[in-house]
């Protein structure tokens, strides 16, 4: 009798049927939010941990350049760090010899080499900055960007 | 009845549809899809530094407003935004009316009057499309850009979409 029940209880199993129902859901709004923000042209741009940028309704595409990064604490070239800021202030900027610093000879190694190859369109400057930072701290890396030959640049922003 | 009851039960046999190759698909495109995705909608503001140059060709005063280039100046201040205007082609004492100011309202700066103040001058010289933006040293980098925002169009058309940064002149 109870070999009998325990043969039943063998063929009676069933194997589960998974259901995936709403695996399938999930990954139907998944694919549809992927389709959504999906980029044709992915730019890998560093951007500082902690550093916000401003929000505007500029339409125009951030192209990739050299990049110079200021944060609340570094100023970065290309992601190598040139000098500490500190509350604003750019360590190491003599200001009436802002050819000394060296944000001004990385950038002057840059455009030389740029002229030796004779690559005029890679010649913008984006500029990455800390949308709490004032005046003073960007004015001094536009003025050196400038004289280094740099005078047109792009402010990167966030998309409003 | 039993009859109909019976075959009712034999065409209730579930279908599975096969969902393998489907969710095969998914699999493969959902990485390739992450790894395109741009979460952060980067954009960009060109802009430019004053660079030194000649002009050989300064036109006298013009009575053809349609011609005419004329350059905005807002200058951020602590707690107010002047205005003004530089040209070449227009007389001194044209250019005197569109000296003013807006004083800052709390923490804002009025810019929706410096849209209405820019509008109306674009209106009178279509032509123009440089501005000069000249922030004082404590002025924060959004109010700049907020500003720039402005200054290069307005929700009708497009006002000066060239931005010069400068210091005082």
């Amino acid at each position: 009798m109870a070999l009998g029940q325990r043969r039943y209880q063998r063929n009676a199993f069933v194997i589960p049927k998974l259901q995936i129902t709403s695996m399938m859901d999930m990954f139907t709004i998944i694919l549809i939010f992927l389709l959504f923000s999906f980029s044709d042209n992915p730019e890998k741009l560093h951007i500082e941990k902690g550093m916000v940028l401003p929000k505007s309704t500029s339409q125009l595409d951030c192209t990739k350049n050299i990049t110079v990064s200021i944060s609340s604490s570094s100023l970065k070239v290309d992601n190598r760090h040139i000098a500490d800021i500190n509350q604003g202030v750019i360590r190491g900027f003599d200001q009436q010899h802002l050819e000394t610093s060296d944000l001004y000879k990385h950038l002057l190694t840059i455009r030389h080499n740029l002229d030796a190859k004779k690559d005029q369109d890679n010649s913008a400057i984006v500029i990455f900055c800390d949308q709490r930072l004032p005046y003073k701290t960007i004015n001094q890396v536009v003025k050196i960007s400038g004289m280094a030959g740099f005078p047109n640049f792009q402010f990167a922003v966030l998309k409003k | 009845m039993k009859r109909f009851v019976r075959h009712k039960k034999t065409n209730d046999t579930d279908t599975d549809i096969d969902m393998v190759p489907i969710m095969n698909m998914f699999l493969v495109l959902i990485p390739f899809l992450l790894s395109s995705a741009s979460f952060f909608d980067i954009n960009a503001i060109p802009t430019s530094v004053p660079v030194s140059q000649t002009n050989n060709n300064q036109k006298e005063a013009q009575d053809d407003h349609e011609a005419i280039k004329i350059i905005p100046v807002i200058e951020i201040q602590a707690k107010k935004i002047a205005l003004y205007a530089l040209s070449d082609q227009v007389a001194t004492k044209n250019l005197a009316k569109w000296d003013t100011f807006f004083t800052k309202q709390g923490n804002r700066f009025p810019l929706a009057d410096i849209k209405t103040y820019l509008e109306d001058m674009k209106k009178q010289y279509p032509k123009s499309d440089t501005i000069l933006v000249i922030p004082d040293d404590n002025i924060l980098y959004d109010t700049i850009i907020q500003t720039m925002d402005i200054a290069r169009h307005s929700a009708q058309n497009q006002l000066f979409p060239n931005v010069v940064l400068s210091d005082k002149i």
